[in-house]
């Protein structure tokens, strides 16, 4: 029996007269002896190296996520270089009447070739990137062998979707 | 236990603790022979099912990785099993929504799957009287019994009053010891 270095008797007289303390805790002290006298099964050694395995996924797959991250930053680098250039080539006027960058981009006039509706269109394509990839990267979270993290709403939805799916099918 | 023992216990889970914090794989495993037995226990006496007790189990080491920075020291068994507790209170409310769909698209098919607690296995007698009690007794029964812990921290990990805690524990361990049929075990 575990010493959890409590005196129950103590304990219920603050709560119960000297008599009725010393029973409860008479009652406490033999209900967990008979818990003790009956134990439960043990987990199994298949179940134990199975537990170890996806403790080294998760820690591994920790430390994969760090360079997902890098990865994903890289990435996202990268796609709004490819944007910028992709403005600079489709909007009409050559980037050689670009005004050389100065300290204080605030100060240079507008370029004649600058036109805000595509600017616009071209940042929207940029937001539309990042969240395809956002949504990838989350894809990439999955560790073999378990779920991916969604919340409990998300969860709930999917086991809709598939009992669904097998109601229909009988 | 001697008080040498106790303190070379402390300082060896300590040093485990550190190492899993660290993230060795090594720390983990210790930590794992440690306490998956007690934990198992607790989820199967909660269940009285053994393949949900191995992924309850599992599902507990698995976020335990993802948690154990955030351990700040203390009473690491009260820490574990609040995480454990936890576990078992997502699987319950999964159960129930489960049980909500299926009664909501298929009455008879959720006929069929509702004895979960035995699934055919054999099922000892404390058991089958532990499944009698209401969820919330046997968690705390168990949670005591299992992960060890006194009163003073049972009620801090349910922040309710040290005498609520004893009331429920006393009340639910005397008509355990009736159903056994025995007054003393």
């Amino acid at each position: 029996m575990p010493n959890r270095n409590e005196n129950l008797e103590i304990i219920l007289c603050d709560f119960l007269p000297a008599a009725e303390a010393h029973e409860a805790a008479e009652v406490i002290a033999s209900g967990e002896r008979m818990l003790w006298e009956n134990p439960a099964p043990a987990p199994s050694a298949d179940l134990l190296a199975d537990i170890n395995a996806k403790v080294g996924a998760a820690l591994h797959g920790g430390r994969r996520t760090a360079s997902h991250w890098f990865g994903r930053v890289a990435a996202v680098c990268a796609a709004i270089v490819m944007a910028t250039s992709i403005l600079f080539l489709f909007s009409g006027d050559a980037p050689h009447e670009i005004a050389q960058p100065t300290l204080n981009a605030a100060a240079l006039p507008a370029p004649g070739w600058w036109d805000d509706h595509v600017v616009e269109g071209m940042s929207a394509e940029i937001d539309r990137v990042l969240e395809t990839m956002i949504s990838i990267s989350v894809e990439d979270c999955y560790i073999a062998g378990q779920k991916p993290e969604f919340d409990l709403a998300e969860l709930e939805e999917l086991e809709l979707i598939a009992m669904s799916d097998d109601f229909w099918k009988g | 236990m001697s008080t040498t023992g106790k303190i070379d216990n402390t300082e060896k889970l300590n040093r485990i603790i550190t190492g899993c914090q660290n993230g060795e794989e090594q720390a983990f495993s210790q930590l794992i022979d440690i306490y998956s037995t007690r934990c198992y226990g607790y989820f199967y006496r909660l269940t009285g099912n053994a393949g949900i007790s191995d992924d309850l189990l599992s599902r507990l080491f698995v976020r335990l990785v993802q948690k154990i920075g955030s351990f700040k020291g203390g009473s690491f068994e009260k820490w574990l099993f609040t995480i454990a507790s936890n576990i078992f209170n997502d699987h319950l409310r999964h159960e129930y929504r489960q049980r909500k769909l299926l009664e909501t698209h298929a009455e008879q098919l959720a006929t069929e799957t509702e004895p979960r607690r035995s699934d055919g296995e054999m099922v000892d007698r404390l058991q089958q009287h532990i499944a009698k009690l209401d969820t919330d007794t046997a968690d705390l029964i168990l949670m005591r019994f299992y992960g060890e812990l006194s009163f003073k921290e049972l009620s801090e990990l349910r922040g309710e009053p040290i005498g609520t805690t004893l009331s429920k524990v006393h009340r639910g361990l005397k008509k355990l010891r009736e159903l056994m049929g025995g007054t003393d075990a």
